[in-house]
C-alpha cells in the first residue's frame, strides 16, 4: 500500500470530497502518507539548496535591478491643478470624433520634435501645436483623397501611397493663415516621412494588418469572432441588410413555388375530373347503346339491322382523338379510318344506317343526345335472331314442362364478341338483365378534403 | 478614439509584461482600469482586460498593476474583481492560460485565501450566508466553485500544492484544520484590497445587435 500512495493520484473533480477537521481523524492510518513525506522531502530539498542560491542571487540581484528616472515636468502644477472633484456620475466617452474641427487627434513624435526643432533653428517660425495641427489635417485629407479614389484597404496589404497634391493641400488649408515657405516644407517634411512610414502617420487612419500576418511586429490584427460552429447564440446571428436581403429573395421563392403547386393542384385536379367524365361517359353510352338496342327491337322490327356485314364493330368505334378534337359531325367516311377493304363499299350504306340511326334516336327523347359517331363499346353489338337463324342457329326448343311446371321461356340477351362469337353475360335474377346491364362501374368519389387555402 | 486609448493602454502593458501579446486587435476586449483619485484627478494604477465572449470562460486576459503601485495590494483586488464580475455573470472564471511566473503565484495566493476563508468556516456558511453543506462533505466542483467563482480545477491544484487534499480511509479528503489553514492563510501575506460588492454596479457585456 505504502508504494502505491506514492503515485501521485488524479483527483476527480465530481466527487465529493469529505473535509477533516482534525488529527484525530487519520489515527487509523500509522503510516504517515505519500503526501506528507513528499512534503517532507521536498522541505529538506529546498533547505538544502536555498542557502546555496540565495546568497548568491542577492548579490547578483541588486546590482542588476534598474531604478527608474523621472523627470518634473514644469506644467505640472498648471496642468494637474488642485481642483478635481470625483464626479456622481459615469464619465462617458467622447461623442461624435471631430475631423477637421477643433480637437487634433496628433501628437507629435521625437521624429517630428526633432525636426520642427532643426527647422525652427532657434527662430520660432512654427509653433509644435501649429505643426501638430497641420500634420492632423494633411493626413485627414489624404485620407478623404484616397475615399474619393477608392483605394481604402481594410487591411494593411501594400504601400499606401500619397494622393494629397501640395495644391490640393493649399487650397483646403487657405484658412490656416500659414505662410507659403513654411508650409511647403511642413508638406514635404510630412510627404517624405509618410514614403518612409509607408502607410498613415495618424493611427487612427492606419489600417490593421491582415491576420494571415505573421511578423509579430505588426500588431492589433483584426480577429473575428470565430469557432462558434458549435453555438446557436443569439450574438453569433447577424441581423444586417445582407441577411435581410437574403430572406426576403427566400421569401420571394417561397411565394412562387407556393404559386407554381396551386396551379399544379388545380391542373392535376382536372385532369382528373376528364377521366372521371371520359369513364361516366363510356359508361352511359354503353347504357345507351344496350337500352337503344332494345328499343330498336321494340319499336322499329322492320329496319333493316344496323350490324350490316358491310361493317364490323371497330367501324363504329372512333378514335377517340377524334372526339377530344370536337370535329363537327362529318361524313364517318371523312372521319373514319377504315380498317377493313371492304369496308369502303359498306360506307355509303353505314352512312345511311347511321343518319337513320341519328334520326331515330331523335325520336327517343333522352336517346338524342347519342352521336352516333361517338365511340361506342367493343363487342355489345346486340345479337339479331334472324341473322343467327339464317346461320342455322337458333335458341333452344321451348320444350315444356314434363311435370307442368312452367319454366319461363328463354331470353337470349347475348351479344357479338370478338371474331363473331357469340357471349352470354351472366344473369342477373333480380332485375333481370344481364350482370352490369344497369349497374354501372362508378363509384362516386369520397368528397375529398381540401388539404390547402 | 476608444480604440487608440485602449492600443496605448496595451502598449504600456507590454512595457512591463514581457510576455504579453499584441497579436490581436482590442476590440474584441474589455478594459478595467483601477485609479485612485486625489484631488488632482484620477490617477491609473492598474488595469486588467477581459474577453468580451470567452470561449474558455477566461475572465481575465492580462492583468498589470504599474510598478510604483505594487505590493499594496492593488493586483489581488483587482484578481478578485474579475471573479466578481464572473459571481454577476454567474460563471465560473478563470485567467487566460498560460499564465506568468507571477501570474501564476498571484492567483495562488488568492484562491488559497478564499478557499481557506470558505473551508474555516464550518458548517460551510457562504459569504451570503447560506448553509452549503451539513455533513462536512463538499463538492468542489460545484458547491465551492460556485461559492466563489474559481473554477473547479484551480480550487483542487491549489489545495493540492497546500497539501490539503490529503488519502485517507479508502478516499481523498479536504483536510480542514483550523490552525494549518491559518498558518497557510498567513503565509499567503494580506489578501489584497477587499471588493465591496455592494458598491459593483455592472451588467454583463452584451454584444448589440
Amino acid at each position: 500500500m505504502s508504494r502505491l500512495s506514492f503515485r501521485p493520484r488524479p483527483l476527480d473533480i465530481h466527487k465529493k470530497l469529505p473535509i477533516v477537521k482534525s488529527v484525530k481523524d487519520f489515527e487509523d492510518d500509522d503510516t504517515p502518507t505519500s503526501a506528507t513525506r513528499n512534503s517532507q522531502m521536498l522541505r529538506l530539498a529546498a533547505a538544502e539548496v536555498e542557502p546555496e542560491v540565495q546568497p548568491l542571487a542577492t548579490k547578483k540581484l541588486a546590482p542588476e535591478i534598474p531604478t527608474p528616472q523621472f523627470v518634473v515636468v514644469d506644467t505640472y502644477e498648471r496642468d494637474y491643478s488642485r481642483t478635481f472633484f470625483q464626479p456622481t456620475s459615469y464619465l462617458r466617452a467622447r461623442g461624435a470624433r471631430a475631423e477637421i474641427g477643433e480637437f487634433v487627434e496628433y501628437d507629435l513624435d521625437n521624429e517630428d520634435e526633432d525636426w520642427l526643432q532643426d527647422y525652427n533653428k532657434d527662430k520660432k517660425i512654427l509653433a509644435p501645436e501649429k505643426l501638430e495641427s497641420l500634420l492632423f489635417k494633411l493626413e485627414v485629407l489624404d485620407h478623404k483623397a484616397r475615399e474619393r479614389a477608392g483605394v481604402i484597404t481594410p487591411t494593411l496589404v501594400s504601400p499606401i501611397p500619397v494622393l494629397l497634391t501640395m495644391d490640393a493641400a493649399i487650397e483646403a488649408l487657405q484658412s490656416q493663415s500659414i505662410k507659403y515657405g513654411v508650409f511647403q516644407a511642413v508638406y514635404n517634411y510630412w510627404k517624405e516621412k509618410r514614403e518612409r512610414w509607408q502607410k498613415p502617420i495618424l493611427r487612427r487612419l492606419q489600417p490593421p494588418p491582415p491576420v494571415n500576418d505573421n511578423n509579430p511586429y505588426n500588431v492589433f490584427r483584426p480577429r473575428e469572432k470565430a469557432h462558434r460552429l458549435h453555438t446557436r447564440r443569439m450574438q453569433r446571428r447577424e441581423n444586417n441588410v445582407q441577411s435581410f436581403e437574403k430572406l426576403r429573395q427566400v421569401r420571394r421563392n417561397l411565394d412562387q413555388a407556393k404559386t407554381l403547386l396551386e396551379a399544379l393542384i388545380k391542373r392535376e385536379e382536372k385532369k382528373r375530373d376528364v377521366l372521371e367524365c371520359e369513364v361516366s361517359l363510356q359508361r352511359i353510352q354503353m347504357k345507351y347503346k344496350h337500352e337503344t338496342e332494345l328499343l330498336e327491337d321494340i319499336t322499329l322490327p322492320g329496319f333493316p339491322p344496323i350490324s350490316s356485314k358491310f361493317a364490323s364493330s371497330e367501324d363504329e368505334f372512333m378514335d377517340s382523338d377524334d372526339l377530344a378534337n370536337s370535329r363537327p359531325r362529318a361524313r364517318p367516311a371523312a372521319v373514319q379510318n377504315p380498317p377493313l377493304t371492304d369496308s369502303n363499299v359498306g360506307m355509303a350504306p353505314t352512312a345511311s344506317v347511321k343518319q337513320e340511326f341519328r334520326r331515330r334516336h331523335l325520336l327517343h327523347g333522352w336517346l338524342h343526345k347519342l352521336d352516333p359517331l361517338e365511340p361506342v363499346l367493343l363487342f355489345t353489338k346486340p345479337l339479331v335472331p334472324d341473322k343467327l337463324a339464317a346461320a342455322n342457329i337458333v335458341p333452344p326448343s321451348d320444350t315444356s314442362t314434363k311435370n307442368g311446371a312452367s319454366t319461363p321461356p328463354y331470353k337470349f340477351h347475348g351479344r357479338m364478341g370478338r371474331g363473331g362469337r357469340i357471349v352470354f353475360d351472366r344473369w342477373n335474377p333480380l332485375m333481370h338483365t344481364p350482370i352490369d346491364y344497369s349497374n354501372s362501374f362508378y363509384i362516386p368519389r369520397k368528397p375529398r378534403p381540401s388539404t390547402y387555402n | 478614439m476608444n480604440k487608440v486609448y485602449g492600443q496605448n493602454l496595451c502598449y504600456l502593458a507590454k512595457l512591463f509584461l514581457d510576455h504579453k501579446t499584441l497579436y490581436y486587435d482590442v476590440d474584441l476586449f474589455l478594459f478595467y482600469v483601477l485609479c485612485e483619485y486625489d484631488d488632482r484627478g484620477c490617477h491609473m494604477v492598474g488595469y486588467f482586460s477581459k474577453e468580451k465572449h470567452s470561449e474558455e470562460s477566461y475572465n481575465l486576459a492580462c492583468i498589470l498593476t504599474l510598478p510604483p503601485y505594487q505590493r499594496k495590494g492593488y493586483g489581488k483586488f483587482l484578481i478578485a474583481f474579475s471573479y466578481e464580475l464572473s459571481k454577476k455573470e454567474c460563471k465560473v472564471g478563470t485567467p487566460e492560460r498560460p499564465l506568468s511566473g507571477l501570474g501564476l503565484l498571484s492567483y495562488r495566493g488568492c484562491v488559497e485565501n478564499v478557499v481557506g476563508c470558505v473551508l474555516c468556516n464550518s458548517p460551510l456558511l457562504c459569504p451570503n450566508g447560506n448553509l452549503c453543506s451539513c455533513l462536512g462533505v463538499v463538492n468542489a466542483y460545484t458547491e465551492l466553485s460556485d461559492m466563489t467563482a474559481i473554477k473547479a480545477e484551480d480550487i483542487l491544484t491549489t489545495l493540492q500544492s497546500l497539501e490539503l487534499i490529503q488519502y485517507r480511509k479508502g478516499q481523498d479528503v479536504i483536510y480542514a484544520n483550523p490552525k494549518v489553514l491559518d498558518r497557510h492563510l498567513k503565509a499567503t501575506g494580506r489578501g489584497g484590497l477587499e471588493v465591496d460588492v455592494s458598491k459593483l454596479i455592472w451588467t454583463p457585456y452584451k454584444e448589440q445587435s
